[in-house]
């Protein structure tokens, strides 16, 4: 017999999330015993897979990481590749790069707010009601999504997956016509984003007040907001080298989990979002900053259920920054230029915010340019303790609702993140002693 | 002018037979003899399947499918003849499966008014490429999907 006082929740694979996870919590006496987000999806062995690779299918390979942030995959792998030969982008092929960046943080953001996240705040199981009862808002989403998608191919040559951004530059340019044309339906995109504020303030008492400090973790630069280079920035340590990154992610095996955590100063650290507009919200175009002041929102939010307002700061400055990228574009002319990157023998760290927070790729070549080491670590793994610390704090605030509504909140926390748990795991390398 | 109609394949181009939807559609692109007619590749992302769906009257959607008959089997069928089986809860961003993009369009009230599937059920999911079974199958689909374009055309 169960008393009344105890509660055994368990969520069988989480939905609405990428990838299989389970949340499991028991409580005995009112009393938290255990919470935990068990990872139950199976490793996937890409680090492996890239040894003896040479540097020109790197990317290739690593952007099949995740159908979601495969931009965010291409541009570490490319970061790190050139890094390790000592290679410097031309200016053009950076702000390219930042183009296609922002198109996939457009992309991933709309997708989650919308389909994954609105749901829970209307409180229906999915999107397909709200399809019925709020076609103007799906048919809205639809026509961001389908506007960072041509964003994305008209510079990477693919909705996902990119083709033309390589090591040393991009294969092919877009045309200044094309940019044109693109900025013109990025300013048209405007309205809709003020809708998509307006919408989700509309419902913003549904997100819960879950207060909890943590360490933020994310890149940071001194004169923009920081996306695709920069120095890792600790809401408690301040400025890190990112080839240093592994004095902060630490990676262990824990029992419940085939992917590993991570900790830095604390028990654990948050990354995504919310880390990135916590540690660099000065950064924020206006028009993002004044979204920020319709929810009264302030740095430092504590509250990770904030993530998805964050999300919403982010697509919101995606798009201004677009157009301003594109202005610089086709004001210095945008040259097809040959690709000039040669193979030296060395060690490259690459560190991109993607949707989901800081990812670091770091590879050693041979003097050929052949793979001889890869490590990757994903910004899921790096909040899975954070989130699982999150609970252990909510869990005993929500103690007395029922059973239903507590695993709903969870999960609802769960998806805060916007986990991608199908990338996060990989497992531990061993090596036998003889 | 012949009424334009869209032809959308579906599927991953490395799941074995699931590759027949995209392959369909780079066979059709290479018969000049097809006029007034879209050919779209969705592969696996379902918002971009919706977006066409939403911007179509008439719309052939050709995709492997599990009719739980024998192998090679080939019907065009529409939404009226099955029973989608999906789970409405199981989605991510990756997940969305054809029944659950039919189901969104369907409850936006934006189903094109003509819709057909034409499907064949797989012989393996496994491999690279479609399995040879089904490339012997593939004349078939080819000419149920022009059969659709014929009555969309002219009906």
């Amino acid at each position: 017999m169960t008393a009344p006082n105890d509660k055994n929740i368990f969520v069988h694979h989480v939905t609405r999330v990428e990838g299989h996870g389970n949340i499991k919590v028991d409580i005995k006496n009112g009393k938290l015993v255990e919470s935990q987000l068990q990872i139950v999806e199976s490793p996937r062995f890409f680090e492996s897979l890239l040894l003896g690779r040479r540097y020109t299918d790197v990317a290739l390979i690593t952007s099949r990481i995740c159908g979601i942030c495969s931009t965010g995959h291409t541009l570490a792998s490319i970061n790190a590749t050139e890094d390790a030969f000592g290679y410097k982008p031309s200016e053009q092929t950076i702000l390219l790069r930042k183009l296609l960046h922002r198109g996939e943080n457009l992309q991933s953001h709309v997708l989650h707010l919308y389909c994954l996240v609105a749901p829970d705040l209307f409180r229906v199981g999915s999107v397909v009601p709200l399809a019925a009862t709020h076609t103007d808002v799906v048919l809205r989403a639809l026509r961001m999504k389908k506007l960072a998608n041509d964003l994305a191919e008209l510079v990477g040559g693919r909705a996902v997956h990119p083709q033309s951004a390589v090591p040393g530059g991009f294969t092919s340019v877009p045309k200044v016509s094309a940019l044109l044309d693109m900025k013109k339906r990025l300013e048209a995109a405007v309205p809709d984003l003020t809708e998509t504020a307006k919408l989700i303030l509309s419902v913003a008492d549904k997100f819960p007040n879950l207060q909890r400090q943590t360490e933020y973790v994310s890149l940071q630069s001194d004169n923009e907001y920081a996306l695709i280079a920069g120095d890792i920035c600790s809401s408690d340590a301040g400025r890190i080298d990112i080839h240093n990154y592994r004095k902060v992610t630490n990676e262990k095996v824990v029992d419940h989990s085939a992917a590993k955590h991570c900790a830095h100063k604390r028990s654990s650290y948050a990354v995504g979002a919310l880390s990135r507009v916590n540690n660099n919200f000065d950064k924020l175009c206006p028009m993002a900053k004044d979204v920020a002041k319709m929810f009264g929102f302030k740095t430092p939010c504590n509250n990770p259920f904030m993530n998805n307002l964050a999300q919403l700061l982010e697509a919101v400055d995606s798009v201004v920054h677009a157009i301003q990228i594109i202005d610089t574009l086709v004001k210095n002319g945008v040259k097809d230029v040959p690709l000039d990157i040669t193979p030296k023998a060395g060690t490259g760290v690459g560190a991109v915010e993607v949707p989901r927070g800081i990812l670091f790729h770091e590879y050693t070549y041979d003097a050929k340019g052949f793979i001889t080491n890869a490590n990757c670590i994903i910004p899921t793994g790096q909040n899975l303790a954070n989130i699982e610390d999150d609970m252990r704090t909510f869990v005993p605030q929500i103690v007395n609702d029922t059973k239903e509504e507590i695993a709903f909140k969870l999960e609802m926390l769960v998806r805060a993140y916007d986990p991608c748990i199908s990338c996060a795991t990989h497992l531990l390398d061993v090596e036998f002693v003889d | 002018m012949a009424k334009k109609v869209t032809i959308i394949g579906v599927g991953s181009e490395i799941r074995g037979d699931d590759a027949l939807g995209p392959r369909v559609i780079a066979e059709l692109g290479k018969d000049r003899s097809l006029t007034d007619v879209e050919l779209q590749y969705a592969g696996l992302d379902s918002m971009n399947l919706l977006n066409y769906l939403l911007e179509t009257d008439a719309a052939i959607i050709v995709d492997a499918v599990n009719m739980k008959r024998a192998p090679g089997s080939v019907a065009a069928f529409g939404l009226a003849e099955v029973r989608l089986i999906f789970e409405v809860n199981q989605l991510s961003l990756h997940g969305m499966s054809l029944a659950y993009v039919l189901t969104l369009a369907e409850s936006m009230g934006r189903l094109p008014k003509q819709l057909v599937i034409v499907g064949a059920q797989p012989f393996t999911t496994e491999g690279l490429t479609l399995s040879p079974e089904m490339e012997k199958v593939l004349p078939e689909v080819l000419r149920q999907v022009k059969e659709q374009i014929a009555i969309f055309q002219n009906g």
